[in-house]
């Protein structure tokens, strides 16, 4: 009979072998599975209480015990940590962090812990976390086409009642900021009741930005108020190494920014009605088998002639770049900003002009150029309300604001000269000087229009870029882009239960 | 040992295959350590990997937007329906991410075999060639793909080095036509050195002897590439071709970098579209659709892929080799 293994190992190996055997052997019983399972689950529990303790920040009171500054708002002994989530770089972060000091000389225990990232990558990021109901942040800035989606799905809170309780700088507020600019952080229009789900620091819109010294050397005297004239325009600046149409055309919500205001300057409305806190059934079916869309898309067909290499896959950083080192000339409905103004970031930031995009042609025609602009919310598991309340309104500031002692704090200025862009009518117009393009900001914001006010409006704005896109490189023609845009949007409006 | 209660393993516990004893269904109770230690991975894969995919496939039978979570509700089979049937954008991006698969996989390995060839030789530096030629596989695809826009933007490096010979800058990224060809190229670019080192092993593992006998018959280079090379490396060349295939079609951050999935929808493949459902449109449960969508055209790829690939060696193994094959 053949040996068994262990009896040709050494001494010290057959120990080892004996352990291999038995492990081997092994079986798990359940009442074994179950209890290494509840240390497990224990261990982690109590790991994460740990971390969370550390992490834990004083509430604010509510808002009814709350002592009232001045017999009106947040006190200013309030003491909290508040979380903010802001995008980075100029118009956003930069004016934020450039006024912080101010709202910590007002509020000084109100410890603000900011987070920023880039715009492109953070709007998703929010809408996930706001979904999730998050109770991290205090604060959110957020872009307002996606309020309405945060709204309808009660990710955010109401902020109308925290205003109210200061009747004298809510007042100055509405007459200080357009009302169309408000309006896109409400429920419904100011006008059919709406109420206030979030505060807009920044305010933005597409404006026409031309080359001043271009266009005084072709003999043009002012920028074009129709688009028929602007591709007359366009044909003529185009020549060289020099192009007559800039825009960002990139597929998605870049392109559908391009076409809304091409459509709405012709007169086009999209849906059945735009009185939207009154529409029901299938005027809410989207229906673009109009004159509007038909006038929109030859315009868009014609001024793609003068496009600078690029422009057909530019979203702003692109058309910006084109603009600035002087490929392109004219854009005439390019998204707002500094960028194009001043001397650091464009070699024609002197002889950049601006003004209100153009009017479609036909007794319908306006100017309309597509609104932009990004708010301050509150998510509604925020454990901070008041101290997020002080926050939001004090980045809502008018241009001088006075400390508990009484010293007057330039905020406007502040806030204009760290690139902010700002929704209150009084500072565009003050700070003119500052940013050469606020008056223009200032014109378009009466004239813009707004995204619709609705939940879908991200699918809808995608499904509308992705079409036009395609037709402008060709890919379908007119009637097949408004068939494509109908379909794919009333589908999204059909499953989200508009109508049946 | 001192203390060691000496036990000598049954037979019974021995098995055929070495040693691993049969189940046998006994409840033990002195190895909870063993299932403590071995508890965290199984839950991390749970909760990483298992619940996601079984949870994406829930959702995909779902109207399920983030803008109102918690209205989801089961709808079947109709996001799977909406896209096939309905989605004339997902039928294009399903044509691109073929095309760019097909493009990039043959490209690559038709110029990595060329290397590979190329590289099979004894000269001075050829080891230090064949290190330098491993770079872009060691570059993150984010920082290959920025660097690749910067080069094909119209003031780029490529419209620069056109313009010195007089010829007209080309929008590469930002118009249909090169669009496809332009993000083709980095990926051929970044990934070519992965066939290159496969098919490099393949061909020096091809026996001396056979090399020898090909030269003494008189067999000319096509002659030799053809009938002997090629078959020779073909397990080989399926292997590297099925990863290739499959990460292809599943590429997303050099594309998203380079174009966005632009211009228009020259360059949406699938998983751009996917993301696109997602993070801008917010719609999860066709998202999750499409998702799976392109799961399972990976696996029938592979399927086939893998199909053939053992249909050669069961034909090798049994001495069915083609004629032409040398192992014959």
């Amino acid at each position: 009979m053949a040996p068994e293994y262990s009896d040709q190992l050494p001494d010290s190996a057959k120990h080892y072998a004996e352990l291999s055997r038995r492990a081997r052997q092994a079986r798990l019983s359940r009442r074994n599975f179950l209890l290494a399972l509840g240390m497990q689950a224990g261990l982690i529990g109590v790991a994460s209480n740990l971390v969370g303790c550390s992490q834990a920040t004083p509430a604010t009171p509510a808002p009814a015990t709350a002592k009232a500054a001045g017999g009106k708002d947040v006190a200013y002994d309030t003491s909290a940590n508040i979380v903010y989530w802001g995008e980075a770089g100029e118009r956003w972060e930069w004016p934020e962090r450039g006024v912080m000091p101010m709202f910590n000389k007002i509020w000084p225990n109100i410890k603000t812990e900011v987070y920023a990232g880039p715009i492109g990558d953070m709007l998703p990021k929010i809408q996930i976390a706001l979904a999730s109901k998050t109770d991290k942040y205090d604060v959110i800035s957020q872009d307002y086409y996606f309020v309405p989606m945060n709204i309808k799905g009660g990710q955010i809170e109401k902020i109308q009642p925290y205003l109210d309780r200061d009747p004298a700088w809510r007042d100055d507020l509405y007459k200080d900021v357009p009302e169309v600019v408000l309006d896109t952080y409400r429920d419904k229009p100011a006008k059919q009741g709406g109420e206030l789900y979030g505060l807009p620091p920044d305010s933005n819109s597409q404006l026409f930005y031309y080359r001043k010294d271009v266009f005084e050397k072709a003999g043009i005297k002012a920028p074009p108020k129709t688009w028929d004239d602007t591709i007359g325009v366009a044909k003529q600046l185009t020549g060289g190494k020099q192009y007559g149409y800039i825009a960002t055309l990139r597929r998605g919500q870049w392109a559908a920014g391009v076409f809304t205001c091409l459509y709405w300057s012709h007169g086009g409305i999209f849906f059945g009605s735009e009185d939207w806190a009154n529409m029901k059934g299938d005027q809410w079916k989207v229906n673009i088998h109009d004159d509007a869309a038909a006038q929109a898309l030859k315009v868009a067909q014609e001024l793609i002639k003068y496009a600078a290499p690029g422009v057909l896959n530019a979203v702003d950083d692109e058309a910006n770049g084109l603009m600035a080192d002087g490929t392109g000339v004219m854009g005439p409905n390019l998204w707002g900003g500094s960028v194009l103004t001043q001397e650091k970031t464009s070699k024609f930031w002197n002889v950049m002009g601006t003004t209100v995009s153009p009017a479609g042609s036909g007794p319908k025609g306006k100017p309309a150029p597509t609104m932009g602009g990004l708010g301050l919310i509150m998510p509604v598991g925020s454990k901070n309300k008041e101290a997020a309340w002080a926050f939001m309104k004090f980045m809502v500031s008018p241009d001088v604001v006075k400390t508990p002692s009484g010293e007057e704090i330039q905020f406007g200025k502040a806030w204009v000269e760290n690139f902010g862009q700002p929704s209150r009518n009084s500072l565009l117009q003050k700070y003119a000087s500052v940013q050469s393009y606020f008056p223009a900001l200032g014109d378009s914001l009466k004239v813009a229009h707004r995204y619709w006010p609705i939940a879908e409006n991200g699918a809808l704005m995608e499904a509308v870029g992705t079409h036009f896109a395609s037709f402008l490189v060709g890919d379908i023609k007119d009637t097949q882009f408004m068939d494509n845009v109908e379909r794919d949007c009333n589908d999204i409006l059909k499953k989200a239960g508009y109508f049946s | 040992m001192a203390g060691q209660t000496e036990t000598k393993p049954r037979a019974s516990d021995v098995t055929a295959d070495g040693g691993r004893p049969a189940a046998s269904g006994r409840i033990g109770e002195n190895h909870f350590f063993r299932w403590a230690f071995l508890l965290p991975t199984v839950l991390i894969l749970l909760v990483i990997a298992i619940f996601p995919m079984v949870n994406s496939i829930w959702n995909s039978m779902h109207w399920y937007t983030l803008s109102q979570p918690d209205q989801k509700r089961f709808i079947f089979l109709e996001n799977y329906g909406q896209l096939l049937f309905r989605d004339s954008i997902f039928w294009d991006s399903m044509k691109t991410t073929i095309l760019y698969s097909l493009g990039a996989v043959g490209l690559q390995f038709i110029i990595g075999l060329a290397i590979a060839l190329l590289m099979d030789r004894r000269m001075k530096g050829i080891g230090l060639l064949r290190t330098l030629f491993m770079i872009p596989i060691l570059v993150s695809p984010v920082v290959s793909g920025l660097t690749w826009r910067f080069m094909y933007e119209p003031s780029g490096l490529i419209n620069w080095l056109m313009g010195l010979i007089h010829l007209p800058p080309v929008g590469w990224i930002s118009t249909p036509g090169p669009a496809l060809p332009a993000v083709i190229i980095t990926d051929v670019w970044q990934w070519t050195p992965f066939f290159v080192l496969v098919l490099l092993a393949g061909i020096q593992s091809i026996p001396r002897e056979v090399v020898e006998a090909a030269a003494l018959d008189g067999l000319s280079s096509g002659q030799y590439l053809w009938k002997i090379l090629l078959p020779l490396i073909r397990p080989v060349a399926l292997v590297v071709l099925l990863i290739r295939m499959m990460d292809t079609i599943r590429i997303f951050d050099a594309i998203y970098i380079l174009t966005g999935g632009g211009p228009a929808k020259a360059t949406l493949i699938g998983s751009i579209y996917t993301y696109v459902l997602f993070f801008k449109a917010f719609d999860a449960g066709v998202a999750s659709a499409l998702s799976w969508i392109i799961v399972i055209l990976v696996n029938i790829l592979g399927f086939f892929l893998l199909r053939f690939l053992a249909q050669e060696s069961t034909q090798e193994q049994k001495g069915l080799a083609p004629e032409s094959s040398p192992s014959a």
